[in-house]
């Protein structure tokens, strides 16, 4: 009997930038959340906030899995960033860019989890866009960070828009293992 | 000398496009305070995806509002100034404008547009449309900027978010962010028909995305070849077509 295999992506961002509504766009259960009132109206105006994690799956035919793990987004939980990380096929970085300031949050995320980015794969998904900043600006600070990261505009309501996200994950994992091919022959 | 008498007397052999561009940017500025069709030329040694572009590119240089004729059911409204366009679908059939942009007329034109409508979050961008136009109008030749070049690769991912993108640019993508490859290479490592794969490049170059530096230099990318587990690949490129197929994406080749 073969052993079921799974693969896991975390979901990351600041408060608010849509992490939890991502999950439940592509995930074939109901998400679980763990949810709490927010006592920190000054990062986000919501009413509630994630504190542990955020989960949800799809299931895939002989029993494999996709996990989707959603971050706390506070910083006092980062001690959990590290604890889902771990094993991690790629980073979903979201980011709300009418925050007061996008370019420090990019640089938290990209900092926090540099290890599974460079050892896996990861995407920006910006699913608010700000007045003073633009998605290439983002992608600049990640190339100053030393990271050639894929930013894209998005809406996660819609479930197209966050297959994306996992597409270019997929994508770029795949792409990387390409070896070109000798030619078998050739003629003249 | 106006549009017209430039069009008249116009004979597509005697001029450069270098010429014909610099002459119609100076019909085009003149003729939009006489409040008629900014342009209005034959077409030349231009491809039809030349042509649209290049009508883009002189929509940027002028300050009103202008439009883009020459799509049947489509009205095409350009803001030079916000770098953003409205798209407006009047056809009974078909409700998809990308799919339009695939049928134009043999004149595509360059119009003021006398009654343009408000701009609305509806709208896109310049990029978008220039990304679209190369999507549905390459029919398989990459643009004269780029036809003498053997490989690829990517300056930088452009933003297929807001481009609107298929599943398959995601992968073209991936592959010439992390390494430059020949059209063939391109269509091996994907499965893409070459006509996707050139389109995709024409429309990296319009966009700015594509690079210009024929030396290609490593980067540190996510997914490097070196620093993914053999292991842990192996089990995922496994998995891969089993999570496509659940998720509803585009099925691809199983070359790689």
């Amino acid at each position: 009997v073969s052993a079921r295999r799974e693969i896991k992506i975390i979901i990351t961002g600041p408060m608010g930038a849509g992490k939890t509504t991502a999950i439940a766009a592509v995930s074939d259960v109901e998400p679980i959340k763990t949810e709490a009132v927010n006592n920190d109206l000054v990062g986000h105006a919501k009413a509630q906030t994630t504190v542990a994690m955020d989960y949800g799956e799809v299931q895939l035919a002989d029993g494999d899995r996709l996990r989707l793990y959603g971050t706390p987004g506070q910083g006092r939980f980062n001690f959990m960033w590290d604890i889902l990380a771990k094993g991690a096929l790629g980073v979903i970085i979201l980011l709300d860019l009418t925050r007061p300031d996008p370019k420090a949050d990019i640089k938290t995320y990209l900092q926090d989890f540099a290890e599974v980015i460079r050892s896996s794969s990861a995407v920006i998904g910006v699913s608010r866009a700000g007045d003073n900043i633009s998605s290439a600006m983002i992608a600049q600070v990640a190339a100053e960070m030393g990271f050639a990261i894929p930013v894209f505009r998005v809406d996660v309501r819609k479930r197209d828009d966050v297959l994306l996200l996992l597409e270019t994950l997929f994508s770029q994992v795949e792409m990387s293992a390409y070896e070109p091919a000798e030619p078998i022959a050739a003629y003249g | 000398m106006t549009a017209l008498s430039f069009a008249k007397s116009f004979q597509p052999d005697n001029f450069s496009n270098a010429e014909i561009a610099a002459r119609v940017a100076v019909i085009s500025s003149n003729v939009v305070a006489e409040n008629v069709q900014i342009e209005d030329l034959p077409m030349a040694r231009q491809s039809t995806l030349e042509r649209a572009l290049d009508l883009l590119e002189q929509s940027t240089r002028i300050k009103c509002p202008t439009e883009l004729d020459g799509f049947d059911g489509l009205k095409i409204y350009l803001y030079a100034q916000e770098q953003k366009v409205l798209v407006e679908t009047c056809s009974i059939n078909e409700k998809n404008w990308h799919r339009l942009l695939r049928a134009p007329k043999d004149h595509l034109r360059l119009m003021r547009a006398l009654c343009a409508p408000e701009l609305t979050s509806n709208a896109s961008t310049l990029d978008a449309l220039r990304w679209q136009l190369t999507a549905s109008l390459s029919q398989g030749t990459l643009l004269p900027s780029i036809a003498g070049r053997r490989k690829f690769h990517l300056a930088h991912w452009p933003d297929l978010g807001a481009l609107g993108c298929k599943a398959s640019h995601v992968r073209i993508a991936a592959l010439l962010v992390a390494r430059e490859c020949s059209v063939m290479e391109i269509t091996y490592a994907t499965g893409l028909h070459a006509e996707e794969v050139i389109a995709f490049l024409n429309g990296c170059y319009v966009v700015g995305c594509l690079s210009l530096d024929t030396r290609f230099v490593q980067r540190t990318t996510a997914a490097s070849t070196h620093e993914v587990s053999n292991t842990r690949l192996g089990g995922f490129v496994g998995m891969l077509h089993k999570l496509r197929a659940a998720l509803s994406l585009t099925p691809r080749s199983s070359a790689v």
